[in-house]
């Protein structure tokens, strides 16, 4: 949960923010039945504290344009990888499996943990290991451009961050 | 129409579903069942709420079907990431045609070595040498 500043970035928020936003949440889901606030408070109010007790340590926070960029492209490789997947269920001699580590450009934290859940929706690849500049994949089908799809994804996420694209694109 | 198209993405949801739990049945090894798993059934719930959302027409239910969709987006990736990972660490064997295994020499018996990075740590630093030297 975050609000945006001047720069697009979105920020963590206070307590009082948070709680503000999971009410409207809760408004929303429950139509504004007024009947509903008798669990929705606590329930708010717990969300909220909970908010403030695990949100991770300020970091690198994702740009509005990168995200609204970053949802269809999200959804579509996951479309692909749904689709693949079923795929090579229903013809398991397709299969040629890989466990291969792969450089990883992205700085630790938020972009990482991005990338490594982005990969186990993309088509037949799952994320093993997270190591120092590495990560360890899955891979189902050895032959394909796995490699490709990778550095394309990790700058799809560098882009997600407003991280230098021209660095991320080669290599 | 609009009940042809929703019956469309029910069973195409239901699909997907199924092509899940038979990866389960049919795949030779544990990453490559969290592989079909994970991507498959992702794409048969979002499906199934996406016909929901379309179905109903009402803001209550399509915000709770959006963040339905969320949570299992977020949710389901993370959680066959840390399956696949504590498999790794604890030695699930592979199928035996799979072709490479790079972290094996990285991963010998005891553990890992080069300091696996977890989640939620920002930035990672080198392990600190010993007080008092």
């Amino acid at each position: 949960m975050g609000c945006m500043d001047m720069n697009g970035t979105v920020r963590p928020v206070s307590f009082f923010g948070a709680f503000v936003a999971y009410g409207a949440l809760w408004w929303l889901f429950t139509g504004g039945q007024e009947d509903s606030w008798i669990i929705g408070i606590p329930t708010v109010f717990a969300a909220a504290l909970l908010h403030q007790a695990i949100r991770p340590p300020q970091g690198r926070s994702p740009h509005l344009i990168g995200v609204l960029r970053f949802i269809p492209f999200f959804i579509w490789m996951s479309l692909r990888g749904g689709i693949d997947v079923a795929w090579r269920v229903l013809r398991p001699s397709t299969l040629s499996p890989v466990l291969i580590r792969l450089p990883l450009r992205l700085p630790p934290g938020t972009p990482q943990i991005i990338m490594m859940t982005t990969i186990s929706l993309l088509p037949g690849t799952l994320s093993v290991e997270l190591l120092q500049g590495e990560v360890e994949i899955h891979v189902l089908v050895s032959g394909g451009a796995f490699r490709e799809e990778f550095a394309r994804v990790e700058h799809r996420v560098g882009a997600l961050f407003g991280l230098p694209l021209k660095e991320l694109s080669h290599g | 129409m609009m009940e042809v198209f929703i019956s469309i993405l029910l069973a195409l949801g239901s699909f997907f579903m199924l092509t899940g739990a038979l990866g389960i049945l049919r795949m030779p090894d544990l990453y490559m069942r969290m592989s079909a798993n994970t991507k498959a059934v992702t794409l048969g719930v979002g499906l199934l709420l996406v016909a929901v959302a379309i179905h109903f027409r009402e803001v209550g239910v399509v915000s709770r079907a959006m963040a339905t969709g969320g949570f299992i987006v977020l949710t389901i990736p993370i959680s066959s990431h840390l399956i696949g990972r504590a498999a790794y660490l604890t030695g699930v064997p592979l199928w035996s045609e799979t072709i490479r295994d790079e972290l094996r020499e990285l991963y010998p018996e005891g553990g890992p070595q080069a300091g696996p990075v977890s989640f939620g740590e920002e930035p990672s630093h080198p392990p600190e040498p010993p007080e008092g030297r």
